[in-house]
């Protein structure tokens, strides 16, 4: 158990080193020079030079990525060339809403996903099976933008039951910000939950057809008793992993949905950073982005030692 | 008094007819087996008893339970009947428990849904049973996952539950024939016992004729969905009124006689071999951390002979197999064919390859099913120096279809048009056609119905005698090997533990080892037979 967990971990460890050079050194061949970029066409040599080393790039990249990293890791992320504020303090504000935002579409698109793969794979062939996988590809197929502009045509502009973008704020309590998160989450979750249910539906499909399920109907179950303590939590391995590599998805994905719906996130302030051309704000968001994948996969495989007891190797 | 009865019971699948007109019954205490080959129906015999049909069946008929009609009975009345009246165990117990519930609560779970048991007194009870069938005192005091059980455990686990609410009826479909010859001994005689001593019916059903001999006390014959012939095991097995229960039961243990045509020419020899696997790998130190699979392991093959090698699985027979065809590392020794030197994954030394060709276990995992029979039999020929033309390769594909029994005009079908007797006679076709000096035969007959191995076998001595060919025959049968094997090696835990003239080891067992194998080979006594008294 312990050497399963040690081998993740150093897996992890491996994984964000190497992506840290690779976004250091992607970031570092861009052309064009912040502070120039910065200071206009018309800037004196000087001026540039000594904008130069207030943001601390006079010295060699090998010193700016040690500098970069160390910092990274008592919080430091560094100063924003445009906003002249720490990175760490543009991330804080932003991250209370992306982060909620991913969680809330993740949880829809489980929610969704789950009791319509379990339907379908419990009536395999029939028109119920038919008429949901035929929703599950238009959910496939309809590009996410498209469908939150939809949301919001009905919701907010006909229904009015919904604002049609921003957040209040999590001052103003939860409810209502939860309210204002629903129309977008919905639309980040619906791609998600089509694959999730398809997922899902193969995943229990395998397993009903397994000797164990045979076994437990024969000793008296009735088929969703058989479904619920024994298909279910084997069909779920697989779903696991795809639930993990959506929610790295979900983070980086949002950046549609959150310049749609006028959103502060995460993907606005990326977005923001690549055309200000504000290096050290993508260059530190991009590392975020990775870890938080990375963190989340390495999450996942813990949960497969919860579910799957074949990976708990005693002693 | 019969506890079940079915009375003209058809089964259709797809509106093609799988059971036609079955009727039988099940006395209180007795052990019925029904016998026939793979695809005779007995299976789904089993399975329309407690109405696990797949979807797109149709049935007609009656079945009674305890004077019920239960044939027509719905979903969840019949839950209540199975495992609680009824229950099954399965032939696979490898795939039968689920890999994520530890033993005793699948031992336990059938006492909850139907018992009204609570959790912990259900999981006593299972405690109980899992003490009855056996099962090692450490592995049932701990939470043990099927994964960490042998496959024999793994079927005592299975009796176990099938046990706990004390059934009337047991139906066991096959339940050892994917086990070794000694752990099928051992879960026969358990299960044997607890039926008798709780006075649960048995329906014993199975393709072997002698677990039957020593286990039923009437016998059902089936062949296409019918019943043959149905009555007392000491009556059918003497009168041997039809044509087929006389095939079926002349194939029990059959094993042709081969001429000892043993050059004094060594054409193998493996010279003290070892070699282990690694427990655990990790991406940057290398642990040390191995268990030996084959330890020291030394013998010749002659030129002409048929050599057989026999143990349990786990054995380390599967891995002599991959290291003699150099697919395997060795740690020491060496293995030289003709004097020339096996060496692991080696793969441009063709000549070596082209002295080797194997038949394995599996006949359906054996081949692409993308390629025509033709293209696969041909595979080989890539490994000879001078490629033949289109034209020689296609006479000689005819040839060696005809040579096993096959038809020159089947080289154009696909594999999935061949049942498993045929695919195994495609199989040695591919390994013959290029004249290899040794072909290995890796369980080739292990997953063959009976008379399908009795055939298979005479093949493999005609072809023997007609090219004389040298084999190594690997088997964990021992009546397989007895009369086809010149000289036979026995190996357990990677060591051989006895070696001799085939008939020498197998009359006459030195090693405790090879006794218990010998021992454990169910039988059919004569005295049966000639309908004199059942010795059990």
């Amino acid at each position: 158990m312990f050497s399963y967990f040690f081998s993740r971990l150093k897996v992890l460890i491996f994984s964000l080193f190497f992506a840290s050079i690779i976004i250091f050194f992607m970031i570092e061949i861009i052309p064009g020079d912040p502070a120039s970029f910065m200071l206009g066409i018309n800037a004196e040599p000087d001026t540039i030079n000594a904008l130069k080393k207030e943001l601390g790039l006079d010295v060699s990249a090998l010193e700016r990525y040690y500098n970069w990293i160390t910092g990274m890791f008592i919080g430091d992320f560094g100063v924003s060339y445009t906003y002249r504020v720490p990175v760490s303090e543009l991330v804080m504000a932003r991250i209370g809403v992306s982060i909620p935002l991913a969680l809330y579409a993740i949880l829809l698109s489980t929610l969704i996903a789950i009791p319509i793969g379990i339907i379908s794979a419990s009536n395999h062939g029939s028109f119920k099976d038919w008429s949901f996988m035929g929703f599950t590809q238009l959910g496939i197929a309809i590009p996410n933008f498209w469908f939150a502009m939809v949301l919001v045509l009905i919701f907010s502009i006909y229904l009015k039951w919904f604002s049609a973008g921003g957040i209040p704020g999590w001052d103003e309590g939860f409810f209502i910000n939860l309210k204002a998160l629903t129309l977008p989450a919905f639309a980040l979750a619906l791609p998600q939950a089509s694959i999730l249910a398809r997922i899902m539906r193969s995943a229990l499909i395998e397993t009903l057809s397994q000797d164990y399920f045979r076994t437990a109907r024969a000793s008296g179950l009735t088929f969703f008793q058989a479904v619920k303590k024994h298909a279910f939590r084997n069909a779920l391995i697989p779903v696991l992993t795809i639930i993990g590599l959506q929610f790295s998805f979900l983070i980086a994905g949002a950046i549609i949905i959150e310049n749609v719906f006028f959103l502060p996130g995460i993907g606005r302030l990326i977005f923001q950073g690549i055309v200000q051309r504000d290096l050290i704000v993508v260059e530190s968001l991009v590392m975020l982005l990775v870890f938080s994948v990375i963190i989340v996969n390495f999450l996942v495989d813990m949960a497969y030692l919860y579910v799957d007891p074949r990976l708990r190797v005693k002693k | 008094m019969s506890i079940l009865s079915i009375k003209d019971f058809n089964l259709y699948i797809r509106e093609k007819q799988i059971l036609h007109d079955i009727s039988f019954d099940l006395n209180q205490g007795e052990v019925l087996g029904i016998a026939g080959e793979s695809g005779s129906g007995k299976s789904l015999t089993a399975l329309s008893i407690l109405n696990l049909l797949p979807n797109y069946s149709r049935k007609n008929g009656f079945i009674y339970f305890d004077n019920k009609c239960i044939s027509n009975f719905n979903d969840r009345e019949m839950c209540k009947i199975r495992g609680k009246e009824i229950s099954l165990i399965f032939q696979e117990p490898m795939t039968a428990l689920n890999p994520l519930k530890t033993i005793k609560e699948q031992v336990a779970e059938p006492l909850m849904v139907h018992g009204n048991c609570s959790k912990k007194k259900s999981l006593d009870i299972a405690t109980y049973y899992l003490a009855k069938v056996e099962l090692p005192r450490n592995l049932i005091a701990n939470n043990t996952y099927p994964h960490e059980l042998s496959g024999g455990q793994q079927q005592r686990v299975l009796i176990a539950k099938s046990l706990v609410l004390k059934p009337r009826i047991i139906i066991a479909d096959e339940p050892t024939t994917s086990l070794d010859v000694t752990t099928q001994k051992g879960i026969l005689d358990l299960l044997k016992n607890l039926v008798n001593q709780n006075g649960i019916s048995l329906l014993l059903i199975t393709h072997d004729l002698a677990v039957l001999a020593q286990s039923a006390d009437r016998v059902a014959i089936m062949k296409s969905g019918e019943i043959l012939e149905i009555g007392d095991l000491k009556k059918i097995f003497k009168t041997k009124k039809h044509s087929y229960t006389r095939k079926l039961l002349d194939s029990v243990n059959y094993s042709p006689i081969k001429k000892d045509t043993a050059s004094k020419k060594i054409l193998l020899s493996v010279n003290s071999i070892s070699t282990s696997y690694y427990n655990s790998r990790s991406l940057f130190f290398k642990k040390e951390n191995t268990s030996k699979i084959l330890n020291d392991i030394s013998f010749k093959i002659y030129e002409g002979e048929i050599l057989g090698v026999v143990g349990e699985s786990g054995s380390g027979k599967s891995t002599l197999v991959k290291t003699i065809l150099g697919l395997q590392n060795i740690e020491k020794g060496e293995i030289l064919i003709k004097n020339r030197k096996v060496e692991a994954n080696k793969f441009n030394d063709l000549k070596i390859r082209s002295m080797m060709q194997v038949v394995f276990q599996d006949p359906y995992g054996s081949f692409n099913p993308r390629h025509r029979i033709k293209r696969l039999i041909a595979e080989p020929f890539f490994l000879l120096n001078t490629i033949p033309t289109k034209k020689d390769i296609d006479e000689k594909v005819c040839l060696a279809l005809e040579e096993v029994g096959l038809s020159p005009n089947d080289s154009n079908k696909f594999i999935h048009e061949f049942s498993g007797g045929q695919r195994q006679r495609i199989a040695i076709a591919r390994a013959l056609i290029i004249k290899p000096k040794l072909i290995i035969l890796d369980e080739a007959v292990s997953s063959l119905d009976v008379t399908i191995k009795a055939q298979i076998l005479d093949l493999l001595v005609e072809l023997a005698d007609k090219h004389t060919l040298t084999y190594l025959f690997v088997s964990h049968d021992l009546s397989v090997i007895q009369n086809i094997a010149n000289r036979v090696i026995v190996i357990r835990k990677g060591e051989i533990v006895e070696e001799g003239k085939a008939k020498h080891v197998l009359s006459n067992p030195e090693d405790c080892y090879t006794k218990t194998l010998v021992e454990a080979i169910p039988t059919i006594s004569k005295k049966l037979l000639n309908g004199g008294q059942i010795v059990k």
